[in-house]
Order: C-alpha cells, then sequence, then structure tokens
C-alpha cells in the first residue's frame, strides 16, 4: 500500500529510475501492479477524450436508443418521485396540523399536552362533539394522517421499467409468491419422503413405529386457520373468498403431510390459537338478596323493546311489571311467545325451579318474548354448569339478535308497507 | 296427523261407554263407503280392529281425584279439589240451554262424556256460608272475583246453582246477561212508559229458562198474583192468576214478555215473607248493571241500563229490601262493556280480537285491576254494599294436578311428552296456573 501511495505521487517518468533502484525480488511485482495502474489512467484518459471529442461509427444507433429508452423510464420514475415528494409535503403539513390540534384540544380539556393520547383525544371529541350519525366513520374525529391516508405503495418496478418480481403480470404477487413457496415445500417434502422410504427400504432391519411417525407431523390442536380478513391485514394484499378457501385447502394438505414438522415456522405464520366462544370467567358472580337468596339482574333491549331481569331460585313464579299493570306469564296472548320463555329452562332442563321478576317496556309482544329469552338464557348461565352452558350456546340462546328497526321510509305506510291504491 | 289424534281420542272415549256400538257404527259406515281417507280406514276397516283398551274394570276403582259423592249437598271441605259427575237430568234443569259456561267447557263435556265440575274453596265457602245463614234478614249478597280472567267464576256458579237446585230453592238466573246490552236481538219502546226499551225476545228467553229451572217448584207452591197487570188497553190479567199461566202467556203473547218478566220478578219478591220458599238469584258478570250500553234509539241518543224494562226489573233483584234470598254475582272485564278513559275509544270491548292488542293505541282491551272497587266504580259498589266479596284464586298446585289427572284418565293427553313429569312442568308453565289457560294448551295436546 505505501508503495502504492507512492507511486500514485510520483511522476511516471521516475518510475523506472525507481524501480532500477529496489531489489530484484520485488522487481517483477512491482512492475505489474504499476503498469496496470498506469494503463487504467491512460484508459480513462481516452475515453474521456473519445466522449467529448470523437464519436465511433458502429456505436452510434445503439447509444441513440438507449438515450430515448432512458427518457421513457424517466419520465415514469419521475412520476413516481413526483408523486412520493408530493404526498410526504402533504403528511409533513398534515402531522403538523394534527400536532397543532393535539394541543389546542389538551389544553382545552384542561390536560398535559404531552401525555395526552389517542385515548384521550378519542374521548374529548366524543364530549365537545356529541354525533349520532348511525355510521360510525362519518362522525368527527381526529387521528394521526398515518392512520386514515391510504399508504403509499412501493415502486413495483426498476429505474429500468421492468417488474422487479417476476411474478408481476399474476395481478397478485404477494400472494403467488407464498402459494409458490408452499408447493415447493410440499414437493421437497415428498422428494424427502421418498429418499427416506428409498433408505428405509435397504435397511430392513431396522423399524419404525407409528408413534415416531406422528411426531413427524405437526399438531394443529386448539388452533384454527387464519381468517381471511386477518390475512389481508398481515400480508397487505387482497384475496378473495375462492382463492382463500383454495389456499386453505392447500395448507391443509401440507399440514397433513407426514414429515410436516420440518416447515413448522412457515405453517405456523397461517395459525391463529382457537379462542373459546364463552369464557367461564366472563360469567358474573351471583348477586345475593337482602335476605340471602342469590339471584341475577339483567337488562336486554332489542329493536325498541326494553326488558329488566332479575331471576331467582324458585318455584316457577312469574311476575311481569308492565306499564298496564302486573301480570303473570298470561302476559303474553299466544302460546308462541310464552314457549319463547320455557326453551332456555328447557334445555338446561330446569322448568319451574326459577322464578322469574321481569320489567317490560316499549316493543311489540313477539320482540318482548325475544328479549326476555335472550335476557334468561344469559341469567341462567350464572346458575347452571359449564355443560349446561355450552348447550345453550349451541341452542343458539347466547347470542343476541342485533338487527335494528327498520326506519320508515317516506310515502309508505312503514318500513316496507304501502298505501292501499286507491285509483281515485 | 291432527285428524288421527282426535279420532284417536274419540274412539277411546266411546269406547268407555259402549264398545259393541262402535263396531256397529263402524260397519253401518263401510257400508255406506263414507270413508274419507286412509287414516279413517286404518281406524274404521273390520280387518286391523283399533287397539282399545277397555277400562270397565277400572271404572269401580275410585281415582284420587274423583269424589265418591255427587250430591252437592254433602260437599264440604273434605272433598276439595276432586271432580264430582253432575247428573244429565240435573244440568237439563239447571242450564237448559248451555249458556253458564263457555262454548268450549261443553264440547269438554260433549266428548268425555259426562259433565265433571271441580269442588274448589270459593264454592265450599259460599255453600258453608248459605247453611248458616238466618234468611229472615234482608238479602246477602256475594261477589266472586278473580285477580285474573278465566279462574273459574263461572263454574263455582254452576256449582252453586246445582247446590240449591238440590236444596229446593227457587232460581233466577242470569247468564251471558251483558249480551243484552250490546246487541239485543229486538227491542220496541215501552207501551207502559215512554222513553223505555222492550226487548221481548230477551225477556221470553229469560222466562222460558225461569220456568224450566222452577216448573216442579212453581207447580208445588201454586204462586198467584195479588194485583191486577194491565198490559195494553184491551189485554189484562186479574189477581190471583198463577205464574205458570203468566209465563205461557208470555210465549203466545212475546210483545209483553218483558213487561210479564216485571211482574212476576214483583210477585216473587213481595210474597218471600210467606216463608215458604227461597230464593238464590245468580247473576253473571253483575258490573255491567252499572255501566253504559251500545243500544241506541232511532233519533240516536244513548240508551242507559234503567231505560231497559228487564234490566231495570233485575236490578231490583240486587237491592236488599227483600228476605229469604240470596244473591251471588260475579264480576268480570271480559264481554263487558266498560266506560274507557279515553276519548277516543269510547268502550273496550274485547271481542275484537287482535293478537298484538295490549300494544295497539288506542286499544279496545280493559287491563285495569280486576277488583270489584274497579269494577263496579262508585255506583255499583254503593249499590251492592254491604256484600261479602269472595276470590277465586287460580289453580293451586295441587288442583292443577288433579285437573291433569283427570285428563289423563279421559285421554285428553295424546302426545305422549305430555304424559311425562316434564311435560306437565311445561303445561304448569305455559298456562300460568289459569284453569282457562290450561284447557286451551291441553286441547292442543
Amino acid at each position: 500500500m505505501n508503495f502504492l501511495k507512492l507511486s500514485h505521487l510520483l511522476n511516471p517518468l521516475k518510475i523506472n529510475a525507481l524501480s532500477s533502484s529496489l531489489p530484484a525480488t520485488k522487481k517483477i511485482s512491482t512492475t505489474v501492479m504499476s503498469n496496470f495502474y498506469l494503463n487504467s489512467l491512460k484508459l480513462n484518459a481516452k475515453a474521456s477524450q473519445l466522449a467529448s471529442t470523437t464519436k465511433l461509427p458502429f456505436s452510434d444507433a445503439d447509444d441513440k436508443s438507449n438515450n430515448e429508452r432512458a427518457e421513457n423510464i424517466s419520465r415514469a420514475m419521475s412520476y413516481y418521485l413526483e408523486k412520493m415528494a408530493e404526498r410526504e409535503s402533504l403528511m409533513k403539513f398534515k402531522t403538523e396540523e394534527f400536532e397543532i390540534g393535539k394541543r389546542h384540544l389538551a389544553k382545552m380539556m384542561g390536560e398535559n399536552a404531552e401525555t395526552f393520547t389517542q385515548d384521550d383525544i378519542n374521548r374529548s371529541i366524543e364530549y365537545l362533539l356529541p354525533s349520532g350519525l348511525f355510521n360510525k366513520k362519518a362522525r368527527p374525529f381526529l387521528k394521526h394522517p398515518e392512520d386514515y391516508y391510504p399508504k403509499s405503495k412501493l415502486a413495483a418496478f426498476g429505474s429500468d421499467g421492468r417488474p422487479l418480481h417476476h411474478l408481476f403480470y399474476t395481478g397478485n404477487p404477494d400472494f403467488y409468491q407464498i402459494i409458490y413457496e408452499l408447493t415447493q415445500k410440499y414437493l421437497n417434502l415428498n422428494r424427502l419422503e421418498d429418499a427416506m422410504n428409498l433408505i428405509k427400504g435397504r435397511m430392513k432391519t431396522i423399524h419404525k413405529t407409528d408413534e415416531a411417525d406422528l411426531n413427524t407431523r405437526i399438531n394443529l390442536t386448539g388452533s384454527v386457520w387464519i381468517d381471511r380478513n386477518k390475512l389481508n391485514v398481515k400480508f397487505n394484499m387482497k384475496i378473495d373468498e375462492l382463492s382463500y378457501n383454495k389456499f386453505i385447502i392447500m395448507l391443509q394438505k401440507l399440514a397433513e403431510h407426514s414429515l410436516s414438522k420440518r416447515e413448522e415456522t412457515f405453517i405456523g405464520q397461517f395459525i391463529v390459537p382457537f379462542e373459546p366462544p364463552i369464557k367461564l370467567s366472563d360469567i358474573p358472580a351471583l348477586l345475593k338478596d337482602e335476605t340471602g337468596r342469590p339471584y341475577q339482574e339483567l337488562e336486554v333491549r332489542q329493536r325498541t323493546a326494553i326488558v329488566k331481569l332479575k331471576l331467582y331460585e324458585g318455584n316457577g313464579k312469574i311476575k311481569i311489571k308492565a306499564p298496564e299493570g302486573n301480570f303473570n306469564i298470561n302476559f303474553f296472548d299466544s302460546l308462541t311467545q310464552r314457549e319463547q320463555l320455557l326453551f332456555p329452562f328447557k334445555v338446561v332442563d330446569k322448568i319451574n325451579k326459577f322464578d322469574i321478576e321481569m320489567e317490560v317496556n316499549n316493543g311489540g309482544m313477539s320482540c318482548l318474548s325475544k328479549a326476555a329469552r335472550y335476557a334468561i338464557s344469559k341469567a341462567l348461565c350464572c346458575f347452571v354448569s359449564a355443560d349446561s352452558i355450552e348447550k345453550l350456546r349451541l341452542a343458539g340462546l347466547l347470542t343476541s339478535d342485533s338487527r335494528p328497526k327498520e326506519r320508515k321510509k317516506p310515502g309508505q305506510e312503514g318500513a316496507r308497507r304501502r298505501y292501499t291504491w286507491k285509483k281515485r | 296427523m291432527s285428524l288421527a289424534r282426535n279420532l284417536n281420542k274419540i274412539l277411546s272415549l266411546r269406547s268407555l261407554a259402549a264398545q259393541n256400538r262402535l263396531f256397529n257404527l263402524n260397519n253401518n259406515l263401510i257400508n255406506k263407503s263414507l270413508l274419507i281417507n286412509s287414516v279413517q280406514k286404518r281406524y274404521l276397516s273390520n280387518e286391523q280392529e283399533p287397539k282399545i283398551e277397555i277400562k270397565i274394570s277400572q271404572k269401580a276403582v275410585p281415582h284420587f281425584f274423583r269424589c265418591s259423592v255427587n250430591d252437592p249437598l254433602k260437599h264440604n271441605s273434605v272433598h276439595l279439589n276432586k271432580f264430582y259427575k253432575v247428573d244429565e237430568k240435573d244440568l237439563k234443569v239447571i242450564d237448559p240451554f248451555q249458556e253458564c259456561l263457555t262454548r268450549e267447557h261443553y264440547a269438554e263435556f260433549k266428548a268425555f262424556n259426562e259433565t265433571a265440575l271441580m269442588i274448589r274453596q270459593p264454592a265450599i265457602e259460599v255453600i258453608d256460608y248459605i247453611k248458616k245463614l238466618d234468611l229472615s234478614l234482608p238479602a246477602y249478597r256475594f261477589v266472586l272475583y278473580g285477580n285474573e280472567n278465566g279462574t273459574g267464576k263461572r263454574s263455582t256458579l254452576l256449582h252453586l246453582l246445582h247446590y240449591c237446585q238440590k236444596d229446593n230453592w227457587l232460581l233466577i238466573h242470569l247468564p251471558n246477561w251483558s249480551a243484552v246490552l250490546r246487541r239485543s236481538k229486538e227491542s220496541q219502546p215501552s207501551t207502559y212508559k215512554e222513553g223505555r226499551l222492550d226487548t221481548p225476545i230477551d225477556a221470553a228467553l229469560f222466562l222460558k229458562r225461569f220456568s224450566v229451572q222452577n216448573n216442579k217448584l212453581l207447580k208445588e207452591l201454586n204462586l198467584k198474583t195479588t194485583k191486577k197487570y194491565n198490559w195494553s188497553n184491551r189485554d189484562s190479567s186479574p189477581e190471583g192468576t198463577p205464574l205458570l199461566d203468566l209465563i205461557e202467556y208470555a210465549n203466545t203473547r212475546i210483545k209483553y214478555a218483558s213487561d210479564i218478566c216485571g211482574a212476576i220478578i214483583r210477585e216473587i219478591k213481595f210474597q218471600t215473607n210467606s216463608n215458604k220458599y227461597k230464593v238464590f238469584v245468580a247473576v253473571d258478570q253483575v258490573n255491567s248493571f252499572f255501566g253504559p250500553t251500545r243500544l241506541k234509539r232511532a233519533d240516536k241518543s244513548e240508551i242507559k241500563v234503567d231505560d231497559i224494562t228487564i234490566a231495570r226489573n233485575f236490578k231490583k233483584l240486587l237491592k236488599n229490601d227483600w228476605c229469604n234470598s240470596v244473591v251471588v254475582s260475579t264480576i268480570g272485564s271480559v264481554g263487558v262493556i266498560l266506560p274507557a278513559p279515553d276519548r277516543r275509544t269510547k268502550f273496550y270491548d274485547t271481542s275484537i280480537s287482535i293478537q298484538n292488542r295490549r300494544r295497539v293505541p288506542c286499544s279496545l282491551h280493559y287491563e285495569g285491576p280486576l277488583t270489584p272497587a274497579h269494577l263496579l266504580k262508585k255506583e255499583g259498589f254503593y249499590y251492592l254494599e254491604p256484600f261479602i266479596p269472595i276470590e277465586v284464586p287460580s289453580y293451586s298446585d295441587s288442583e292443577l294436578l288433579t285437573h291433569y289427572e283427570y285428563y289423563r284418565d279421559r285421554n285428553w293427553l295424546q302426545s305422549e311428552d305430555a304424559l311425562t313429569d316434564d311435560g306437565r312442568e311445561e303445561i304448569k308453565f305455559l298456562s300460568g296456573n289459569n284453569p282457562r289457560e290450561f284447557m286451551r294448551v291441553c286441547q292442543t295436546i
């Protein structure tokens, strides 16, 4: 290195004199190196001279076309870059605005702006600008611009205009990349299995048990495949229902392979732990009366109906308190509505073993009976065993009917009903 | 399937009465080729004989739900919550036109081939009172009421009527009374006094019922009028005409029926001092005497209850200015015209049956409390005072059990699930211990 530095400094004319003065052993190497260096310098000089002054006849056309293409690409690329810059400036402006707004809001609420979090913002906006708009997206909000502006994609093409990904023309390269990997892994496993079988056949004496086979297979108990929406979010892509189903079938096939444990990390990406729909820990504890009698209290709303329920252990007495007066089960005129109240008790097999006290308001009769059924079955969960709760769930009694009342349309008598048509 | 089930019910019931007759009937049916479908064929063909269990041997064995004493004179608190049998002959005398109970009840009696009534606490209570009463004092008034509709006020009334008929009382029975006020069959202006309304057909019906119920007793007593009655300028009946003759006269001259009705009530009321007979007055829905009516005059002016001749006369029976008499009345909201609080809805009327009627605005369903003070209102309450209110409660658990066992004995419950303990509990839950609802639930099973 010292030599190179020196040679760089020295005049090319002096080199010969220098080389002669050096010992004979190092002569060859130094001369080779110096020659290479000198040549490269000369070539550079020549090239620069050529570019500036003279042009070779054969390289003329090629150069032209190269220049044109470069111009085209640069237009697309420049457009992209322009857009990116625009967006960046916009985001910068919006974030500044957001920060200022956040500070103002914190000041209005009389809180510290430094420790003002997104939850605080949401809470204070709900307080300051209460909105009854049905669609929650239409309600006022204050968020960081990154949260609600659509995310910009990275350029899927290089500076030469060719797509970077080899599956670009499939239209969904990320998804097909995963499928490609999956099939490759499956084929590899197949190959490996064949090889192992060959070895097994040769070594007849060694005998493997089925249990060992099981150890090589992945264990999927207590887990489920990832949801389509979650998959879309996780890999930032859009998959339709059909291709998702196909994908799950392929995954299933890979997981059922006898050597699938080797691909545990890959399969693990698409697995979500199974969560039981009803957690026993969520069920509230029993309340106690003044007399020490256990009971459970609930309020259920459905459409316009409101039911306030108290469920006691008892003899099957039913009290229904309505604005019209006090009733027993005959408050409900038709048998079908009374059977609604009976059903949860029948599922648990405890008819006439509970007392009901209900306060009933608004709503139609069938709606009230349905709300009462839901309230009873929810309150029953506190009294009965886990098996019975599962029975209730399977009977569909623990899912509330969330359908709202359909609005009345103008020019019509109700939601669907029209006025009677009269000729004149 | 429902046809098969009903057929099964009927067939099994008939088997209790006479098996031979049934087979004869079957043969006749087949000969006349009246069979409609395969289900009937299966039950009525000769090849496959219907599987009928003959319970003739069991008939003699007393069931725990059956009362061995069928005479209401001997009923006391020992026989509570049991069914007793009413003789058909007695029933024809007490209730000749089948008006005392609802149509559903009579359909059941027909299907069971017998009339069985449950002996319940309120009936026993009233009977106990009647036995101990000092009849020389002014008339005693009882008012039967329930906290719900359909708890059995009318059937207790029937039980009491049966008791009094056996005890040789003179019966004055006003069933289904408020129908007159809602829609009388025929009406004409009164000749006796201007502004009043005669309802001759309703009056004639009452006289007919009265004569059937008390035919034997009236013949024995041979009551005669104490006054000359002028029905019109031409027609009159002299002093000393027997009451039965008067009733016959009303049959021939229906025009005068409502006036004759008043005359008979007057005679009966003022001859009780002779202590020859005792009078039992049974009034259904007594609160309709103190409410509005649906009737209107030609000039569209409203008619009050006091303007109707027979209503005016019946109302006199409720007073306590006479002796040797007992008045038992029921109050209720079903079928009675009650003044409504809302201006838009003038009356409550439950003949309108909408499933969701409770929730319909301006509904015509009375939902207030069913106590005497609320239903009789101020006018009726002071008119009847002092009276003895007697509550007819809904079924207790033991009463419900006996009724259930009775139905089971009559093969009324065909579904196998209904015969289990769980099924019984379900029926209990759905009916809410209300006798009428219990009956209706069991009809469908």
